[in-house]
């Protein structure tokens, strides 16, 4: 059972994973402060300056599912894969201008989620709700693929992917980070963030300097892929693949980097990241760093294609970049490759959790359950619920297929975008009101289920050829939209229609000024 | 000139036709990967530029 396990990669791999569990259970006495208080134990009582912000997003949206599943997508299609990059360099500039805004409004009138935002600024529980559900909703599938992401470096440590124990290692590791979570709260992963990027960096600038050494410069790599591409063409005339995009994957590329960016700071967890910052200046400055580790991104993602050129060879494409780091570095890096990868999956499951769990707390169980909720029983019920959350995404893992995860965290971020109106359009302006945000959020969720709703499988594109008109305007390539951007657009029309109909607004308890920070250093 | 700083970038990394194509390559790496992966730090710079244009005229 245990015969094929590479004992060498194990250990260096328990090594660090031991390393950062007591790391995880020592935070709660970092920066110390009573973690019977929601804001101390869900956002790190807002005392994170701009390097450990740093830390704790880059660690938190880099995620480990990233690591593999990006990669996956190259070896699998090429350039299409490579859409993260534009993705993640639209979204710094627009970050700039509006997160700012968010952090201060939420520090002067003591939001932790954007539901509590969108319930002081429109004063409308019906919106409140809606925001809480879908980001709980999106954020439960994403935690369930980082189990993916570190199950698929546990298994390429040599255990088995069958039988009764398959899934014990990855049980064990996410009872122990479901336990320090609980202790320390946000300042665990903030802490363990500092070890996990540290080593994802050591990890991928040994890869970009030792493959092409080994394989003899970039340019027998891009044509080692390029071959692949062709022979997978040959063998299945429909698959589109290649070093360079084909043009009718020029309008998906475009349109899933925007709608994707649209959603990335919509999830509970980077938000709960943002809000940790000490001040808008702190967060100011990560929008000029945070693209470092968008670099580091698009050097991960060639690592699809350098795993053909080492000639690796998987059906899974989510095995590619393991079987790539066996097959290049000695065991014992490799043991450390997988372990930031694992502790890659760690940091961002734990703060989606939180996230999630602050969520739930203030936005559902406040408002409609308890409003009478002390600090001491917020901060007992985000525990307990950070619990229920992980032991559901785990659930997930060990009953119901892979594939339905990965279906549902591509309708994840279709829904995830549906709340950018009412939260990025709150920041500038009380001119939309409350209820008609509400049916232009749910015009976009029922649109975006329907429209990625395939005959046989979930498709997250929509060919517009056949709509009269836009068909006919000949851009160089067929014109293919993103569903959550095109729900997302329909969202907005809705809501600016009954908008300027609607009459009564709700009660508006934040001013002017409270969105603006002092600019001081950070 | 704060919003076109910060505009600019993003433009350029959504006009995939632009940077859709192979060559000129470096060392052996296709434009269309180099090209972005250029523009990442010249996004960051920009808007470095543009919040110290925005700190001096506030």
């Amino acid at each position: 059972m245990i015969d094929n396990v590479n004992w060498t990669a194990t250990i260096v791999f328990v090594f660090f994973f031991a390393l950062v569990t007591v790391i995880g259970f020592l935070a709660s006495r970092w920066k110390a402060a009573d973690l019977n208080h929601l804001q101390e134990w869900g956002l790190g009582g807002r005392r994170f300056g701009a390097w450990i912000t740093w830390f704790l997003l880059g660690g938190d949206l880099y995620t480990a599912y990233t690591v593999i599943a990006i990669p996956s997508v190259v070896y699998a299609i090429g350039a299409y894969g490579f859409f993260a990059v534009p993705y993640t360099i639209i979204i710094y500039p627009f970050l700039y201008l509006t997160l700012p805004r968010l952090w201060a409004v939420s520090h002067k009138r003591g939001y932790l989620t954007a539901g509590d935002f969108i319930a002081g600024r429109y004063g409308d529980k019906g919106l409140e709700l809606a925001v809480a559900f879908t980001g709980i909703l999106a954020t439960m599938p994403y935690i369930a693929l980082q189990l993916v992401g570190m199950e698929k470096v546990i298994q390429a440590l040599g255990f088995p992917r069958e039988g009764a124990f398959a899934h014990a290692p990855l049980t064990i590791a996410f009872v122990i980070l479901a336990l320090y979570t609980y202790k320390s709260g946000l300042r665990a992963p903030a802490m363990i963030a500092f070890v996990k990027d540290i080593m994802i960096y050591i990890f991928v600038i040994a890869v970009v300097i030792v493959v092409p050494v080994e394989l003899g410069g970039f340019g027998p790599i891009f044509d080692a892929a390029d071959k692949a591409y062709a022979a997978r063409i040959a063998s299945n005339p429909k698959a589109v693949a290649g070093v360079t995009l084909a043009s009718q994957q020029i309008g998906p590329y475009i349109t899933l980097a925007i709608g994707s960016a649209m959603a990335l700071f919509m999830y509970p967890h980077a938000l709960t990241g943002t809000l940790a910052a000490s001040s808008g200046e702190a967060i100011r400055r990560n929008t000029m760093t945070l693209p470092a580790y968008s670099f580091l991104l698009g050097l991960i993602a060639l690592m699809g294609m350098m795993a053909h050129a080492a000639g690796v060879k998987v059906t899974n494409p989510q095995d590619a970049v393991p079987q790539l780091l066996l097959k290049i570095f000695p065991d014992w890096f490799a043991g450390f490759c997988f372990a930031a990868i694992a502790i890659g999956a760690l940091v961002p499951a734990a703060v989606m959790s939180i996230g999630a769990a602050n969520t739930f707390t203030r936005n559902i169980w406040k408002p409609f359950v308890n409003s009478q909720m002390t600090p001491a029983e917020e901060s007992f019920l985000a525990k307990l619920v950070s619990l229920i959350v992980k032991v559901g995404a785990l659930a997930v893992i060990l009953f119901i297929p892979t594939q339905f995860a990965l279906d549902l965290q591509l309708l994840g971020g279709v829904w995830m975008v549906q709340i950018f109106p009412a939260v990025i359009f709150g920041l500038f302006t009380r001119w939309y009101a409350g209820p008609a945000l509400l049916i232009g959020w749910a015009a976009g969720m029922i649109l975006g289920t329907a429209l990625s709703w395939g005959t046989t499988a979930w498709v997250a594109v929509q060919p517009l050829g056949y709509i009269p008109f836009v068909g006919k305007f000949d851009l160089g390539f067929n014109l293919a939209v993103y569903n959550g951007l095109l729900a997302v657009i329909v969202n907005i029309m809705v809501a600016t229609i009954i908008s300027a109909v609607w009459s009564r607004q709700g009660a508006d308890e934040t001013q002017a000024g409270d969105y603006e920070d002092a600019r001081v250093a950070a | 000139m704060k919003y076109v700083l910060l505009f600019a970038p993003c433009l350029i990394a959504l006009a995939a036709p632009l940077y859709n194509s192979i060559d000129p390559t470096l060392a052996g790496v296709p434009f269309f990967y180099w090209a972005q992966l250029l523009l990442i730090p010249v996004s960051a710079i920009c808007i470095f530029i543009a919040d110290r244009i925005a700190k001096a005229r506030p």
